[in-house]
């Protein structure tokens, strides 16, 4: 039990880099830093409110008299889908199984110690969503105590759930990938696969919140359990079940996994030495890509969301277009408004995880192969922006793309909400970027640390949350000022301003950012690794 | 080819290395040694540009790494002391990408890698993932890949940590050989008796200061480098 204990300090410790912050010999990086925590913790309350009134309201609109099931439905699924793709990295094949492996600790120990990090996490998102909720749902209807009590209560098994699929599944791929060559393309499409099932089955189920209620299998106990105290209990035995399964079977078969996943194939083919000469900056995007494409995680929590809405965008087109487009203009929404809000979709798309927010935590302890070598900072700052825009604005002109098809916009409309999806790209990757300069985090035990822990991802995702709120308050102004003129040609003339005043201003941010980038980066870079 | 004049590198108010000096000649290999925390990955790592000083200047081949840090790393290669590079790559595609970035000729960089592969035991292994090699084949392809380019100053940390007794007594050779050819080697190692051995001259740092310096010869004398080495540690 002690050797568990002992587990749980150091995992909880190293969780976003709390024992560094401690530790510091510089007080003023300890208080900066506990600052930032706190406003990102008030700053994601704020967010779990404004997003459980948004989806109580349109539940609301679809007819469903409580909303709660969705909300769990959608956040179980976020929890299920974290653990399932994050799990090889998570699970197996860590930095420090052998020095684990070598310990007196029970397996069982290691495996509950590894979860609960998770677990935690989980548990974190889900009350924070579920108070936020219940306060917002307050407002339109009386909630009794036993409703609120039972919720919270459910709050903290439903993750097991999600963590006990999630375990399996990405289990089970990561093991059927293990031994191919071309693993990480493997995990990428079966992930791909999941996911976009889900939505595919909540997008063509008819009513999406009635779809994603359904997924959730234990739904309809849940809904009754928030009223009934034994229905609460069934859900609760049944979800510790599942996560007590998984967890004997993971423990069962933790090292015969682990081992299975380290032995790696030998290439039969003999050594070909005759490369293709290249470029130091071909070379070097070269390597960039072969990371990217590398590392499952970081693929999935970058350039995965953008292809997932091209695929919704997609669907959207070519399945359900004309019924959407007809069920739009029955509730009195033009085309015109919907572009009015296409700035503030292409920020959530594109500004939520830019390639570049990992890229430099990425390289880890092998930052050195570039700091050594005759490469500047400012051609490596160069070479990571290049990736990402590659993968952005490629995705950010397929997207307004499908979208102007979709709403049979005009030629030059059409151009301007590519361009608009283009600046927004270039700025986020230019922002990205800054801020893993600014937040490096190179030491870690997993890459998964590195891709979804760090600082610079988190603040990332605030700018989006908070630039998309922005934008969307400026297009539904623009929307009413296109109400006032009143006249068809008005309402274009308006709506083509608005997209170039907002192209404008991230151009130029984006041009202010890379100055800075380029001429400062790395003298900045060098003075936060140590 | 690489002077060190009074190089001062601070973490905070902790002073790691004050004012340090020392010259290694053309031609030269230059064993610079020193007990855990002394300093030495810290001159190490300045020289090579992973970090920056506070003060002073390094010279290489003629060339200030301040004004020049680009020029400066052409002329050098990094051996670190654990060999983390990109397990996401091959060690074939490893050696490419830094022969592309020192602008290596493809017959060159051929004729190298399969000379040095060979002599480190490591060919059939080339095509495989780094992700699947151990520490020894690591370090192996870091040295390979630091050879590659004939640099000019070659800087190594605790390079025979983890080399197998074949690939140890083939890195001494090579050692030696670039250094006939005029290269220059600056390398840190706790293996003393290899220290004795292989280089010319011989600087001692503790507490962030070379404690003493000079031809191993002259340093030694009639007793051993561990002997007075222990001796200067008190």
């Amino acid at each position: 039990m002690k050797g568990f204990l002992a587990l749980l300090k150091a995992n909880g410790l190293s969780l976003l880099g709390i024992n560094q912050r401690l530790h510091s010999k510089n007080k003023s990086s300890v208080y900066g830093g506990a600052t930032l925590s706190a406003v990102i913790t008030l700053f994601c309350c704020a967010m779990a409110y404004v997003y459980a009134l948004m989806i109580i309201d349109m539940t609301a609109m679809s007819g469903i008299v409580n909303p709660f099931p969705v909300l769990t439905g959608f956040i179980v699924f976020i929890s299920f889908f974290l653990s399932f793709y994050s799990v090889g990295a998570m699970l197996f094949g860590t930095k420090d199984y052998d020095q684990l492996a070598s310990m007196p600790i029970k397996t069982p120990y290691i495996v509950i110690s590894k979860i609960l990090a998770t677990y935690l996490l989980d548990i974190a998102i889900n009350v924070v969503f579920m108070v936020a909720s219940l306060i917002a749902y307050s407002k339109i209807s009386p909630i009794s105590a036993l409703f609120i009590i039972d919720l919270l209560i459910m709050s903290l098994f439903a993750p097991m759930f999600s963590i006990a699929f999630g375990i399996l599944i990405g289990t089970v791929i990561n093991m059927i990938s293990a031994r191919l060559r071309r693993k990480t393309l493997v995990q990428i499409i079966a992930f791909t696969v999941v996911f976009g099932a889900y939505f595919v089955v909540a997008i063509v189920g008819g009513n999406i919140f009635v779809s994603i209620s359904k997924l959730f299998f234990l739904s309809p106990i849940f809904e009754k359990g928030l009223t009934n105290v034994l229905y609460m209990l069934l859900f609760n035995v049944i979800c510790v079940a599942m996560f007590l399964a998984i967890v004997f079977l993971t423990c069962i078969f933790y090292h015969p996994i682990n081992s299975f996943m380290k032995v790696q194939i030998s290439s039969k083919k003999k050594t070909k030495y005759h490369g293709e000469e290249q470029s130091c900056f071909s070379s070097l995007i070269k390597k960039e890509f072969k990371c990217l494409f590398g590392n499952s995680i970081y693929f999935m929590n970058t350039i995965f969301f953008p292809i997932l809405f091209l695929i919704i965008g997609g669907i959207m087109l070519f399945v359900v277009g004309e019924d959407l487009t007809v069920g739009l203009t029955e509730i009195g929404i033009s085309k015109w408004q919907l572009v009015a809000f296409m700035p503030a979709m292409f920020i959530f798309m594109f500004m939520t995880a830019p390639v570049t927010a990992p890229s430099i935590s990425i390289e880890g302890n092998s930052l050195w192969v570039l700091t050594t070598s005759p490469v500047s900072g400012k051609t490596v700052f160069k070479v990571k922006l290049t990736v990402h825009n590659i993968c952005y604005c490629t995705a950010a002109v397929l997207f307004a793309l499908l979208f102007s098809l979709f709403l049979s916009l005009p030629f030059y409309m059409s151009l301007l909400l590519i361009l608009t999806a283009i600046a927004i790209s270039l700025f986020s990757g230019v922002l990205g970027l800054l801020f893993n300069i600014l937040f490096p985090k190179l030491n870690w035990t997993n890459k998964t640390q590195a891709i979804k822990q760090g600082m610079a991802v988190f603040l990332c995702v605030i700018v989006s949350f908070v630039l998309s709120g922005i934008t969307a308050f400026s297009g539904y102004k623009t929307f009413v000022a296109t109400a006032f003129f009143g006249i068809a040609t008005s309402l274009e003339l308006i709506n083509s301003l608005y997209l170039i005043i907002i192209s404008l201003v991230f151009l130029i941010a984006t041009a202010i950012l890379y100055n800075y980038i380029v001429n400062k980066g790395e003298d900045l870079l060098f003075t936060r690794i140590k | 080819m690489l002077e060190i004049k009074n190089l001062t590198k601070k973490y905070g108010d902790f002073v790691a290395v004050s004012d340090l000096s020392l010259t290694v000649k053309d031609g030269e290999i230059y064993g610079f040694i020193g007990h855990n925390g002394a300093g030495k990955s810290t001159v190490i790592k300045a020289i090579v540009g992973a970090h920056r000083f506070d003060s002073g200047e390094i010279i290489i081949n003629g060339n200030s790494l301040k004004d020049k840090p680009i020029e400066c790393k052409k002329d050098m290669a990094y051996v670190p002391d654990n060999p983390d590079i990109y397990d996401y790559l091959t060690g074939i595609q490893y050696l490419n990408f830094i022969g592309d970035i020192y602008a290596v000729p493809l017959e060159e960089r051929d004729k190298k890698v399969k000379e040095y592969a060979d002599k480190f035991e490591i060919a059939d292994k080339l095509s495989d993932l780094i992700s699947s090699y151990s520490h020894g084949m690591k370090q192996k392809l870091v040295l390979i890949s630091a050879l590659m380019h004939s640099p000019k100053l070659l800087i190594l940390d605790e390079p025979f940590v983890g080399l197998d007794p074949v690939a140890s007594h083939s890195l001494k050779e090579i050692m030696r050989d670039m250094c006939n050819e005029g290269s220059s080697i600056f390398f840190s190692t706790h293996i003393l008796e290899v220290a004795e051995k292989l280089c010319d001259r011989v600087g001692i740092i503790k507490g962030g200061k070379i404690v003493t310096e000079g031809a191993m010869k002259d340093i030694v004398g009639d007793e051993s480098l561990e002997s007075i080495f222990l001796e200067l540690q008190k």
